[in-house]
C-alpha cells in the first residue's frame, strides 16, 4: 500500500470512529437510554487508537526516506555486493518491497564491474587485445567449424560452426552444450576423464533434414593458466564420404560388366567339357563365342586403364595426322557383330570429304567405340543407330545418334561424371560409368575438341563431337614436319 | 508334351547356351531378351517355368517376377533368377517376397542350372498342380 493510500485510510478511521461515537450517544440520549459514560470512553480509546496510527505510520516513512537517502548516496562500485540489511531498519513488509530493486542494483553493479576489467586490460596490454583481435578474426574466416568450450558453455565459436549449427542471431555467447545437439556434452564428459592435453573424436550429421552434411568431430582439451578449456573442431567429410560410396558402386558396377563375359566363357566351356556338342561346326561356333567374349573382356579391362592413365596424366599419346571417317569406319566394322546380334542397324553416313585431324589414333578409336557401343547398349532391337561426319564452322564434326531409350534431363547432365552411372530403372541396361567419361576424355583432354550430347527419352540420344581439324593444329604443333609428311603422303 | 521353360537375359551368348542345356534335357523353350519381351511372352504362353536374369533394359528382373507373382494365372510358377550381383539382393524380397525358388550368380554352371530346374519341374508336376 503506498503511503498515500496509508494515510487516506487512516484518515477514515480518525473521522469514522469519533463520528460514530457521538451518533450512537446521540441516539442513546435521545431514547433515554443511560449510555453517555460508557460511549464518551469508547471515544477515548478510538481517538487514542488513531493516535498511534498516525505515529506509527510518520515512523515508517521516515526509515524509508532514510533508506532511499542513503541508496543516492551509494557509489556503483559498492552496487554488487550491497547488503539490504546494511541500509538500515525496516518493516519485513517494506524490505520485501525493496528486494526487486536491490538485486536489480545488484546485477547492474556487477556488470560494470566486469566491463571496467576489460577496459583496465586493453589499457594496460593494447598488444595483447590486438594479438587477440587477430586471432579472432583468424577462427572467424577459417572455412572450419570451431568452438572452445569452458565450464560446460561454450565462449567462443566462428562463423563456419554458426551455419553448421543453424544458429540464429538470438543464440548469444556464452552458449549452453545442449543447444549444439545432446552428443557434445557426452564427448566433452569422456574427454574430461582424461589427463590435459588429451583428443577425441566422433562422428555426427548436421545440418537441414535433406541437406544433411557428415563431420569427423575433434574434441582436445587444454590449459590456459588455471583454466582448462575444450576445443572442438568439426572436418567436413561429406565429400569424402560421397566419393567412397561412388567408388564402391563403381566397383561393383566393373565386376559386374565383368561377369557378363566370364559367363559366357565359363558356359560354353562347361558344354564344350561336358562333351555336349557332337556337331563339329557347333563346337566351333562355341569356341568363337568363348574368344569374342574373351576379347569382350580385354576391352573393358583396356578402357579401365585407359582411363586411369589419362586421369593420373601418365598416357602416352602418339599423335599423327589421320582420317576420321577411316576411325568411323574401322570402329563400325568392329561392333557390327554385335549390333547384328541385337538386330541393330549400325550405318554409316560419312562426308565425301577427307576430314583430317592430328590425334591419336588408338584413342580415337576407343573413343568412337566407347560411343557407338554404348548407342548399341541402349536401343532396343530393331532400332538404327547412325554414325556421321562432316566439316562444320571449320571443324570437323562427327555424331552417334541412336533411336534407342534416351536420358533423362536429370541424367544428361551427368552422364560424363566418372563412376557416375544412371539409376538402374526399368530403361536402362547395364554399364559401368567408365565408357562415357573415357571417349570424353580422349576427345577434350587429349584432343582439344568437344563431346556433347543430346537427347529426347523414348526418342533416342545423339553424342556429338568436335576436333580441330589437321590443319590448324599442324601449325601450332611441336612437330610440324611430321605432320606436314604424313598430310603428304 | 515336353514342360516348357521361359528363359529372359540381354546377353544373347547366354540365352543361347542356357536353350542349348535345356533343348538337350529335352525341354521346351521360349526366350525373350528383356523383361518385357519375357511379360509377353508369359502371357500367351504360360511356361511351366521362368528363368530370369536381373539386370536388364526395359523390364527388369525383379519387375518382371513382381508382375508373374501379382497375376493369378501365373502367380505359382517356378522362377530362377539368375544376377551378376546376388550378395547385393535382399533375401527378404527375393525368397519371400518375390517367391524365387533359385539364386544363380553368374559367373553360373549351366550344368547346375539345367538339374534345378528338372528339379523344380518334378516337385510341380508330380502332384499334377495344373
Amino acid at each position: 500500500m503506498t503511503p498515500l493510500r496509508l494515510r487516506g485510510w487512516i484518515s477514515t478511521v480518525a473521522l469514522a470512529a469519533p463520528v460514530g461515537v457521538l451518533v450512537l450517544g446521540a441516539t442513546g440520549g435521545l431514547l433515554g437510554i443511560p449510555w453517555g459514560l460508557a460511549l464518551e470512553t469508547l471515544a477515548l480509546v478510538a481517538v487514542a487508537a488513531v493516535a498511534w496510527l498516525i505515529w506509527s505510520t510518520t515512523r515508517e516513512i521516515q526509515a524509508v526516506r532514510k533508506v532511499l537517502h542513503r541508496l543516492s548516496e551509494l557509489a556503483p562500485e559498492h552496487w554488487a555486493d550491497l547488503d539490504p540489511q546494511s541500509l538500515g531498519p525496516l518493516s519485513p513488509r517494506w524490505q520485501h518491497r525493496f528486494a526487486p530493486l536491490v538485486e536489480h542494483l545488484k546485477a547492474v553493479g556487477k556488470r560494470l564491474m566486469e566491463l571496467e576489467e576489460r577496459l583496465a586490460m586493453q589499457h594496460l596490454s593494447p598488444q595483447t587485445s590486438a594479438a587477440e583481435a587477430r586471432l579472432e578474426s583468424l577462427l572467424e574466416s577459417l572455412p572450419v567449424p570451431i568452438l572452445v568450450v569452458e565450464h560446460d558453455q561454450v565462449v567462443l565459436l566462428n562463423g563456419a560452426a554458426r551455419r553448421a549449427w543453424e544458429l540464429q542471431g538470438e543464440d548469444h555467447l556464452p552458449l549452453s552444450l545442449e543447444r549444439l545437439g545432446e552428443w557434445l556434452p557426452g564427448l566433452l564428459r569422456q574427454l574430461a576423464k582424461r589427463p590435459v592435453p588429451s583428443s577425441l573424436s566422433t562422428e555426427v550429421e548436421l545440418g537441414p533434414q535433406n541437406a544433411t552434411r557428415r563431420y569427423k568431430v575433434v574434441a582436445s582439451t587444454f590449459a590456459q593458466g588455471m583454466k582448462q578449456l575444450a576445443s572442438v573442431v568439426l572436418l567436413d567429410q561429406t565429400a569424402l564420404k560421397l566419393t567412397q560410396e561412388r567408388h564402391a558402386e563403381f566397383v561393383s558396377a566393373v565386376s559386374h560388366e565383368m561377369k557378363a563375359p566370364l559367363s559366357s566363357i565359363r558356359a560354353y566351356t562347361e558344354i564344350l567339357l561336358d562333351g555336349d556338342v557332337e556337331d563339329p561346326q557347333q563346337q566351333e561356333e562355341f569356341l568363337r563365342i568363348i574368344d569374342s567374349q574373351a576379347d569382350r573382356l580385354h576391352r573393358l579391362i583396356e578402357n579401365l586403364l585407359n582411363l586411369a592413365r589419362i586421369e593420373a596424366g601418365v598416357v602416352q599419346v602418339n599423335k599423327k595426322v589421320i582420317s576420321i571417317n577411316e576411325i568411323l569406319q574401322e570402329a563400325v566394322r568392329l561392333l557390327r557383330p554385335t549390333a547384328e546380334e541385337k538386330q541393330i542397324k549400325l550405318q554409316t553416313q560419312l562426308s565425301p570429304m577427307c576430314l583430317r585431324v592430328l590425334g591419336d589414333r588408338d584413342q580415337l578409336l576407343q573413343a568412337v567405340i566407347n560411343l557407338v557401343s554404348n548407342a548399341i547398349k541402349y536401343t532396343p532391337s530393331g532400332g538404327t543407330v547412325t554414325v556421321r561426319s562432316r566439316l562444320r564452322d571449320d571443324m570437323v564434326q562427327f555424331e552417334v545418334e541412336d533411336t534407342g531409350v534416351g536420358i533423362a534431363p536429370e541424367d544428361l547432365k551427368r552422364i560424363f561424371d566418372k563412376f557416375y552411372r544412371v539409376r538402374k530403372d526399368s530403361h536402362m541396361a547395364s554399364g559401368t560409368g567408365l565408357g562415357l567419361p573415357l571417349a570424353r576424355s580422349i576427345i577434350q583432354d587429349l584432343h582439344a575438341g568437344q563431346l556433347r550430347a543430346e537427347s529426347y527419352p523414348g526418342q533416342g540420344s545423339i553424342f556429338i563431337a568436335t576436333l580441330p581439324p589437321a590443319g590448324k593444329l599442324a601449325a601450332a604443333s611441336d612437330e610440324p614436319s611430321s605432320a606436314l609428311a604424313a598430310q603428304s603422303s | 508334351m515336353a514342360p516348357q521353360v521361359l528363359i529372359c537375359d540381354d546377353e544373347a551368348h547366354i540365352l543361347q547356351a542356357v536353350r542349348f542345356k535345356l533343348q538337350r534335357a529335352g525341354l521346351e523353350v521360349l526366350m525373350a531378351h528383356d523383361g518385357a519381351e519375357a511379360w509377353e511372352l508369359i502371357q500367351q504362353h504360360r511356361p511351366d517355368l521362368v528363368v530370369s536374369d536381373c539386370q536388364m533394359p526395359r523390364m527388369n528382373g525383379l519387375e518382371l517376377i513382381e508382375r508373374i507373382r501379382s497375376w493369378e494365372p501365373t502367380a505359382q510358377i517356378p522362377v530362377i533368377m539368375l544376377t551378376g550381383k546376388g550378395y547385393e539382393l535382399s533375401p527378404e524380397l527375393v525368397h519371400e517376397k518375390l517367391r524365387v525358388a533359385a539364386l544363380f550368380t553368374k559367373p553360373f554352371s549351366p550344368r547346375e542350372l539345367v538339374a534345378k530346374v528338372q528339379q523344380l519341374l518334378a516337385q510341380t508336376q508330380t502332384p499334377a498342380a495344373h
